[in-house]
């Protein structure tokens, strides 16, 4: 296989298969993309792992956009202990996300990890859902360990407190009920058959005694059993005085029980007791492809683990590891670099530059001075502070958003879906039908006829194929979507989705990127010997912005340095080929004031070589592209607002689509969300489309709260929809999707109407038996089932064709 | 807890293998020697031990059991050990398995010949086999469920559920159908009669084609095409779907081949629909196997081993489309009797189990030897010869059968049959044999290609018997302090599988009893129909050991065309005392319900020593030494108390004077044969099969057309 | 027919038995992950090859596991 990479131009890595363009380590006959890939390369070989690269090509995971991280948060017992499965004497059991996890070598590697460690007894990797469960000796090897070894071959677990749910399917229950319905199913049906084809069995005695005792006997685990969980849910809503579409499936399958063994024990007859299970099973298909659909998206986060989950508390000389919630105000802690500010603090050191990209989707980090209160959620960026915790975390400026009574349960206007409404009237219609057809029969004297009448009104009318039509097509649409890169909360969220007229939009991190920023040199560029010096030297910092100069300026080969130095905040220097250079502040680089003049809403680094300025690289937000073509599709159906956090410079910018009217700048998180309530008190459907924790308050607001994220590890629990930043030109078509879904939920709706309204006409007479009924309503049901998936994936087609698939695996 | 390290066990595998090899040379050649004497009778090379009727029930035997059983043994030894990280639960169950089964087929091989047959399709084997067949089966099971328990894996791997199904039901099937009281060694009777005894025949025939040719397969398929093509199978879902669709709706299928017979109708209309609803889950493993394959059709191109499990898939998709169709009523009017089972029945055994079995040891000896395939080219010769040997094998037979239906069923103008006379059918189809007997040929001169390249490949390599390998231990299921019952049953997986099997047993037999009471035939009881004079069981049991129930039906379906060539259609009472049923499912020859008194017992004379001499043309083999060997009137009395045990109303004390009542009988037939210038003397055979020839069907015999 | 009772009640407790089975895969999570168990089923490795790790020789070995 590595001869197949020869042939390439630029090498790629042995290990990762990425390009090696920044640089180049060779390595026994192997070239690798960065230190990071050869080491675990080189513990790979040493345990005689190497046939990891003969499972798949070049399947490691790259080293290159490693974060260095502290898990030093693990040495606590207390917390370590609560992310284990299961614990004895000798043994521990843990599961972890590893989001890396992504082809059929990783399952390999991770699995052998006892090779790696003789703690280590066995690992057990689930694919799908990207984890891993490792059972250790926790003597030999502590969690801490197990997570560094993880780390040190680029396979870091993303610890989450959340981490331990759902260690067992929360689908075995479905598969059992679907399973055991579709076993009674089958069986009952072949005791019914001999009657479909009105046939002689009750020539054969013996079997006409014992087929309709089978029936029954197979009718208790579907009744008691697979169907329990409408009846519950019926009996919820009826205690509440509501009426939900589990009512009246509740009550066809509860006539249809008692009247079979009506049949069955005073008539011996055979009873519907395979149209009952039919019945059953089908609504359980449609179910669990409802279920199927959430697993997609694991939302609502606590705020919490945005933060690391215990931190460096300062005790008079010595450092100790606590737990967040267990610190309080004026508590000093010590921040590393790249670690999350807890809680609103002051900042005791000098200086800090802090990053509150998730909080605001501001990119350029903002310089704090010694004295200034710095906030919960940003990361600090470069070399580590002390901090004196000003609140504890859970009052901290962030949670306030969240306590927000607005983001209270119940906040957002409890929106009772369309199936749920229909089916109230439905209940009561078909119940009044069905008692006045039985009670006409009753008064024509025709008992017989009027339990007739009576259960199949009930069955033909049961309103599965209703059930069905929403989960199934709104639930196929989430699947859809999530594959396009737009993630839904749940079937609702589609809906609700689907009503909106009026769009707002938030700045930074919405219509601009916040991940990129456009860097402008002012001044005369140097020679490219320097700039090489340059590079390497951007290379050294961890500061963001040389992390965005490094990438932008072009490729140089690494130079030797000497005597580096990093003053935070203002800047580096050191000695490369002879020649001092310092990058940074103005009064950093040559102690004068700035002479070039200053940009709005852009921060600058200066480049001085041997005392001589060269000049600045001016870094500033970039919007997305074609967002031009996204206002002005948008506009014609939708009301179109701004709501920005940032000064107005921007405007005229945005002139060009927006009218000056719908855009409003320097707005505060409450006051956003005050917008959306008047527009929402106007009778509005309004949907928010921002980014970041601030925006909270505006997002669950308003009917529809859309994310725009870079990552789906920025989860923004607001929110009922993330969408990739790159997919934001997508937006129209999603809605034109939403719209469309939508209106198929309807049209299954009339469909499943027309089977009723036909069924009912025959069955008040009693001209139905049972039996037909019985057959027509799973047949409804699949027909609307048809209709839906097929539907939904002609729509899918249609508007979601030209989506590039997200990027998992 | 830790690493630990074990050794799979190759060698037991190794040697079902080279049985499977073995086996399969052997079955197919005397299939082909059975398809050679179809247009050929000297081919049966003028002795009794080597005529159609007695090597049929050899060839199927031998292909089914020996060929398709020793392969299912080896892949099964191969794959779960593999799939489970474990070892085989106990090596000498292994070698009891190995050696019990060859001993089964070796028995049978001998015994068939010889004439030892109970006459059920595919459960031939007289009962001391039939007891040893379940022992050793047993045994497997227990080697099998040990090895799953001993485990290392916690998730057993689709192939395995498959593995146990297949065990558990044919453990079963096996059981109720070999229900019988035995005479004496070789020698029983079937518990069941007529209607009964069919029916159960045909629950176990469709299941034993279901559970030993099918879901056994598809474990394979699971296991070694994904491993064959280097990649996962394409949906594991769907095969976990697949399975559990399968095993719900098989067991009740069987019915489906006895439609038009005497069988209540709703059982019938119940086997056909039950078929319908198997298309599904059988497509379901057909689509998930070639769909494993997608985007590497390129492999499959330079790979032979690749191509043989394609065309295998292939072959099963056809089959299993094929069955249910020829459950329709319609269809079944046509197929039934004809060489369509035949050709339905050989897509199978030649394309799907053939193949796999190929492809799987293509794969499996390099891997055991570790080495490479001897040669590509020879494998690829062999896959092209095994294709076109089936081509050649099938399409004269599906012509064929559409002959044999046009002409049977073929009334002139003035409403008389267009040819009254079988033969002229058999004559017109005699090339179509030919043809086949050809494809047979190829087919097996590939097996032979085959057996040449594993030998080298063998030689190159060197065998490891005992392959090294580790695994972390299974450690016990941890779960939280509630349900605590569901905790017992997971410790005890199999615990279930062992009691359920028990369960069916005991439920079995107990349900059985009654039956044996045969109080049950009442209800289709005719009074005109009476038991067996002893000569004429006598006779009858002549008839099944020399296997002529494999080409003479005795079923008249009530179709008009059938009633006007061999008289009034079969009733259901008629068989009450046909312990065990001989309906016969394949006409080479007529029907002979109502052959009693058609001729005279000089035709049947002339015709046993010589059916040219009576019939010119016909491809009947002659029976010379029924003319020499006596029949065997000692063991009457025996039969007739069997008998009686099985309800048939012998009055008590009539086995005293039995053989005097035979003999009686026999000499009125020699003397009407004397008449027609014939000498014979009445303890030959022949004269007990004109008995049993001249009885039949003629109790409730009505107007028919021929007299 | 008798003789259908008996079938039909054989073949019921077959698939009843069948059906426990079925209960107690998905109670002890046989099913819980169905997508690795695929790809695990692919290797079956060797145990620990104690060989001195030369990349060289490392590559030998990746070919002859290419091969298989």
């Amino acid at each position: 296989m590595s001869i197949s990479k020869a042939k390439n131009q630029i090498l790629e890595c042995r290990h990762c298969g990425e390009k090696c363009d920044q640089e180049l380590i060779e390595n026994q006959g192997h070239n690798f993309c960065c230190e990071g890939c050869r080491i675990v390369y080189e513990i790979l070989l040493e345990n005689d792992l190497d046939n990891f690269y003969s499972v798949a090509d070049s399947p490691g995971v790259s080293s290159k956009k490693k974060k260095i991280q502290n898990f030093d948060f693990l040495k606590d017992k207390a917390f370590s202990n609560s992310l284990l499965d299961f614990k004895n004497e000798e043994i521990s059991k843990v599961r972890f996300y590893i989001p890396a996890i992504h082809c059929s070598a990783c399952i390999w590697l991770l699995e052998k990890l006892y090779k790696l460690h003789s703690g280590i007894i066995s690992s057990r990797v689930d694919f799908n859902k990207k984890t891993v469960i490792i059972s250790f000796k926790h003597q030999e090897l502590s969690l801490l360990e197990l997570v560094k070894l993880l780390d040190s071959i680029a396979y870091t677990p993303d610890i989450q407190l959340d981490n331990k749910k759902s260690n067992t399917s929360p689908y075995r229950r479905i598969w059992l009920q679907i399973g055991i319905a579709g076993f009674v199913f089958g069986n009952s049906m072949l005791f019914s058959l001999p009657e479909y084809f009105g046939l002689d069995l009750f020539d054969e005695d013996i079997l006409s005694k014992i087929f309709p005792f089978l029936n029954a006997l197979l009718a208790l685990p579907v009744v008691f059993f697979t169907a329990q969980d409408y009846f519950k849910s019926a009996w919820a809503a009826l205690k509440q005085k509501q009426i939900n579409m589990d009512v009246p499936i509740s009550i066809g399958i509860i006539t249809l029980f008692t009247y079979s063994y009506y049949i069955i024990f005073f008539q011996s007859g055979l009873g519907y007791i395979d149209s009952l299970s039919g019945l059953v099973f089908f609504l359980l298909i449609g179910k669990y492809y409802q279920q199927k659909t959430f697993d997609h998206l694991r939302f609502d986060r606590d705020i919490q683990s945005f933060f690391p989950l215990s931190v460096t508390k300062i005790k008079g000389q010595q450092e100790e590891q606590v737990l967040l919630n267990s610190i309080i105000p004026s508590d000093i802690l010590k921040i590393r670099n790249e670690e999350i500010i807890p809680a609103d603090s002051l900042l005791i050191s000098d200086e800090a530059s802090i990053d509150y990209s998730f909080v605001t989707g501001e990119s350029v980090p903002e310089i704090n001075q010694k004295e200034e209160l710095i906030y919960a959620g940003g990361r600090l960026k470069g070399a580590a502070i002390l901090v004196q915790v000003k609140k504890s975390p859970s009052q901290s400026y962030l949670a306030q958003l969240w306590d927000d009574e607005s983001i209270q349960q119940g906040a957002k206007a409890q929106v009772q879906s369309t199936a749920d409404k229909i089916s109230k009237y439905f209940t009561a219609v078909v119940l009044a039908i069905a008692i006045i057809s039985f009670g006409t029969w009753i008064y024509l004297g025709d008992f017989e006829s009027g339990i007739r009448a009576f259960t199949t009104v009930l069955i033909v009318a049961c309103p599965c194929a209703l059930a069905l039509a929403t989960p199934v097509t709104l639930g196929y649409a989430m699947r859809v979507l999530s594959k396009a890169g737009f993630f839904v909360k749940s079937t609702q969220s589609v809906e609700d989705l689907s009503k909106i007229d009026s769009i707002v939009f938030d700045k930074t991190g919405t219509l601009t990127y916040s991940d990129k920023a456009e860097v402008v040199f002012d001044g005369n560029m140097p020679e490219h010997k320097v700039l090489a010096a340059v590079k390497t030297l951007f290379n050294q910092s961890k500061h963001p912005l040389s992390q965005i100069i490094y990438n932008w300026l072009p490729f140089y080969p690494a130079q030797k340095i000497e005597d580096y130095k990093e003053i935070s905040g203002q800047g580096i220097s050191a000695k490369v080929n002879g020649q001092i250079i310092k990058l940074g502040k103005k009064q950093f680089v040559d102690n004068q004031e700035t002479d070039f003049d200053k940009k709005a809403s852009s921060s600058q680094v200066y480049i001085n070589v041997d005392g001589l300025t060269y000049g600045c690289f001016n870094i500033k937000h970039v919007f997305r592209k074609n967002i031009g073509d996204l206002f002005n599709s948008l506009s014609t159906n939708y009301k179109l607002n701004l709501l920005s956090g940032d000064q107005a410079s921007e405007k005229e910018f945005l002139k060009q689509w927006l009218p000056e009217e719908n855009m409003y700048f320097e707005q505060l998180p409450g006051d956003k969300k005050e917008f959306i309530t008047k527009w929402q008190d106007a009778h509005q459907k309004v949907m928010m489309a921002g980014d970041g924790l601030n925006d909270s308050a505006a997002l669950r607001k308003s009917d529809f709260g859309l994310a725009i994220t870079e990552s789906t590890s920025q989860f923004s629990p607001a929110c009922d929809g993330i969408l990739f930043g790159e997919n934001l030109k997508q937006l129209p078509n999603i809605m034109r999707f939403s719209k469309a879904a939508f209106r198929l939920v309807i049209a299954g709706f009339v469909l499943s109407f027309l089977y009723n309204v036909v069924g009912l006409s025959f069955a008040v007479q009693a001209l139905l038996s049972p039996v037909i009924a019985a057959i027509l309503m799973p047949i409804s049901s699949f027909s609307v089932v048809l209709l839906a998936t097929l539907g939904t994936r002609y729509l899918a087609g249609k508007y979601l064709i030209n989506f590039e698939k997200s990027r998992d695996l | 807890m830790g690493i630990e390290k074990f050794h799979y066990d190759n060698k037991v595998v190794k040697y079902f293998a080279i049985a499977t090899v073995i086996w399969g040379a052997i079955g197919m050649l005397v299939g082909l020697l059975a398809a050679t004497q179809m247009f050929a009778p000297e081919a049966n090379l003028g002795s009794e031990y080597t005529t159609f009727g007695r090597i049929r029930p050899l060839h199927t035997n031998a292909v089914i059991f020996a060929f398709v059983g020793n392969a299912i043994f080896a892949g099964v030894y191969y794959s779960m050990q593999r799939l489970l990280k474990t070892r085989m639960f106990n090596d000498a169950l292994s070698w009891i398995n190995f050696w019990g089964w060859q001993l089964i087929i070796l028995s049978a091989v001998i015994t068939l010949p010889m004439g030892f047959t109970s006459s059920k399709e595919y459960a031939e084997l007289e009962w001391p086999i039939d007891i040893a067949i379940a022992i050793i089966w047993i045994v497997f099971g227990i080697n099998m469920i040990g090895t799953i328990i001993k485990r290392r894996e916690k998730h057993m791997y689709v192939a395995i559920w498959f593995y146990i199904a297949s065990f558990i039901t044919v453990a079963v099937l096996h059981v109720v159908n070999s229900f019988a009281i035995p005479v004496d060694f070789m020698k029983s009777y079937s518990a069941f009669s007529g209607v009964q005894d069919a029916l159960v025949q045909w629950w176990y025939g469709h299941n034993a084609v279901a559970f030993f040719l099918t879901t056994p397969y598809l474990g394979l398929m699971y296991y070694f095409l994904p491993k064959a093509a280097n990649r996962p199978i394409y949906s594991y879902k769907l095969s976990i779907v697949h399975f559990w669709a399968l095993i719900f709706l098989y067991i009740w299928a069987g019915p489906h081949h006895l439609l038009y017979t005497s069988l209540p109708e709703w059982a019938q209309a119940l086997g056909t629909a039950f078929s319908i609803m198997l298309i599904a889950p059988s497509w379901g493993g057909m689509v998930n196997g070639l769909l494993t394959l997608r985007g590497a059709w390129d492999k499959v191109k330079e790979d032979p081993i690749l191509k043989f499990m394609v065309v295998a898939i292939t072959a099963y998709g056809m089959a299993v489309f094929e069955g249910p169709m020829l459950s329709l009523k319609s269809v079944n009017a046509i197929a039934h009797y004809t060489d369509w089972i035949v050709a339905h029945v050989h897509i199978g055994a030649l394309g799907w189990n053939g193949f796999l079995t190929f492809g799987m040891l293509y794969w499996m000896i390099p891997q055991m030897w570790k080495t490479k395939l001897f040669s590509r080219k020879l494998a690829n010769t062999h896959f092209w010869l095994g294709t076109l040997g089936i081509i050649f094998y099938a399409l004269p037979m599906y012509v064929s059968a559409f002959t044999q239906w046009l002409m049977w069923k073929e009334f002139t103008p003035e409403g008389i049959l267009q040819y009254p006379n079988f033969l002229s059918t058999t004559l017109q189809i005699i090339p179509m044999y030919m043809i086949r007997a050809f494809g047979g040929l190829l087919y097996l001169s590939g097996v032979f290609v085959m057996v040449y390249n594993l030998i080298k490949t063998a030689k190159a390599g060197n065998f490891v018997a005992n392959e090294a390998a580790e695994a972390p231990a299974l450690e016990k299921a941890v779960s939280k302090g509630k349900e605590y019952w569901h905790r017992v049953w997971e410790r005890k997986p199999i615990f279930f599988t062992i009691l359920t099997t028990i369960a069916i047993l005991l439920g079995g037999i107990f349900e059985l009893i009654p039956s044996f009471m045969m109080k049950d035939n009442e209800a289709t009881k005719i009074e005109a129909v009476k038991p067996y004079t002893p000569l004429e069981l006598e006779g009858r049991d002549i008839y099944i050991s020399e296997g002529c129930v494999g080409c003479h039906s005795q079923m008249i379906r009530p179709f008009r065309y059938e009633t006007e060539r061999y008289g009034e259609y079969s009733k259901a009472g008629e068989f009450v005392y046909d312990h065990p049923f001989l309906w016969g499912s394949k006409r080479t020859g007529p029907d002979l319900h109502r052959v009693g008194g058609k001729y005279p017992d000089s035709w049947h004379f002339n015709h046993m020593y010589d059916p040219r001499s009576m019939s010119p043309g016909s491809t009947m083999p002659p029976y010379p030494w029924l003319l020499q060997q006596p029949y065997d009137l000692e063991g009457l009395p025996d039969k007739i108390t069997v008998m009686r045990k099985l309800g048939v109303p012998y009055e008590e004390g009539f086995e005293e004077n039995v053989e005097a009542n035979a003999l009686a009988q026999a000499k009125g037939i020699v003397k009407s044969l004397e008449a027609d210038g014939i000498e014979t003397v009445p303890e030959a055979k022949i004269v007990a099969l004109i008995a049993y020839l001249q009885r039949l069907g003629t109790d409730i015999k009505v107007e028919t057309a021929d007299n | 027919m008798n003789i259908l009772v008996v079938l039909i009640i054989v073949s019921l407790i077959v698939a009843s038995g069948f059906l426990i089975a079925f209960i107690w895969a998905v109670r002890s999570g046989q099913y819980d992950d169905a997508s690795t168990p695929s790809y695990r089923m692919l290797w079956d490795d060797a145990t620990t090859k104690k060989e001195s790790k030369k990349s060289n020789q490392s590559t030998n070995h990746k070919q002859q596991s290419n091969g298989n």
